[in-house]
């Protein structure tokens, strides 16, 4: 299935954020720190799709381990890889960035919240 | 495991309810079957308690995995009915004590518990699905759709919903009251003052 592991995220919003050739543009550690605090929103927008770690802390994952599963139901994932893509460009400080950046995180937003987007 | 009933229900509920995860549904469906069934009293056991003369309270113990709900009624072993509480659930006050050994007939109106099956789902009569699936389903519909911001949230169809699953669960409560029985009753009077047996 799309979107596993870690690496799959970090991939995928390598691709987005037309980020594929080495050196990167955005390091490995970033993109995984983003994924960490897409958790931590999830949490307060959606706290149902966190019902299996009520009793536990949230998930956090570090780049020694790129192989390790994310766990998140398929009907959301986009939406991390979204907010992930958008915690990266919110560090640009050029203007067109900033706009992408709030759109990716609208869109993560829309996407827990609402069907249409 | 789940039956063919449930994976019905769940099916119609992905459908109506996009971007709903599997946990939540049956957190929900939960609390809309023990709402339901203590609305209701439609699920009932009857339960034999062997009584002696000097004890006034009893305890008694459900056959399958429920949690007592309401006391319907105490019975002697000749049908007549006995006045009894059940302060808490699962324990029988007697009124007065009993004037002989016997064994009384407790029937108590049950609703679901935890233990669910491994599948997260509650365990209750089979015919349950079949005969109210529909309006478990509005049941849950309603309070899916009325919590707030969700892809499914939708207040005004949470309202429609959780107002026919009032309605199926008061006239579950009837038909319950009736014996399923078309146009009938489920009361007869104590068999003592009967005159001569009835005949089926």
């Amino acid at each position: 299935m799309a979107l596993d592991t870690v690496n799959d995220y970090v991939v995928s919003a390598r691709r987005l954020l037309l980020d594929e050739a080495e050196p990167y543009r955005y390091p490995t550690a970033d993109l995984v720190d983003a994924l960490n605090f897409a958790f931590l929103e999830v949490r307060r927008l959606r706290p149902d799709l966190m019902l299996a770690r009520f009793r536990s802390t949230l998930p956090s994952y570090s780049t020694s381990n790129l192989a390790a599963a994310v766990d998140v139901d398929p009907q959301y994932r986009m939406a991390f890889l979204y907010f992930m893509v958008g915690q990266a460009q919110l560090r640009d400080d050029e203007n067109t960035q900033d706009a992408r950046a709030a759109s990716f995180m609208a869109k993560f937003i829309a996407q827990l919240q609402t069907v249409s987007a | 495991m789940a039956n063919a009933d449930f994976n019905r229900l769940m099916d119609q509920l992905r459908i109506r309810l996009p971007g709903a995860l599997d946990g939540i549904i049956q957190l929900e469906l939960f609390s809309v079957m023990n709402e339901f069934f203590q609305g209701s009293n439609c699920w009932t056991e009857k339960i034999p308690m062997r009584v002696i003369p000097t004890r006034k309270s009893y305890e008694i113990v459900s056959t399958t995995p429920s949690s007592m709900n309401r006391l319907y009624s105490v019975e002697t072993s000749s049908g007549v009915s006995v006045a009894a509480t059940m302060p808490v659930p699962g324990t029988i006050e007697l009124l007065n004590l009993p004037s002989q050994e016997d064994t009384y007939t407790v029937t108590v109106a049950l609703t679901i518990t935890d233990p669910v099956d491994r599948e997260g789902y509650p365990e209750f009569p089979d015919w349950f699905l079949n005969k109210y699936g529909n309006d478990i389903l509005d049941g849950v519909l309603g309070r899916m759709m009325s919590q707030i911001a969700k892809p499914y949230s939708q207040p005004q169809m949470a309202q429609y919903h959780m107002r026919r699953f009032v309605q199926a669960t008061n006239k579950a409560g009837v038909e319950a009251i009736h014996g399923n029985v078309y146009r009938g009753q489920n009361w007869r009077f104590p068999q003592t003052f009967a005159r001569r047996k009835a005949r089926y």
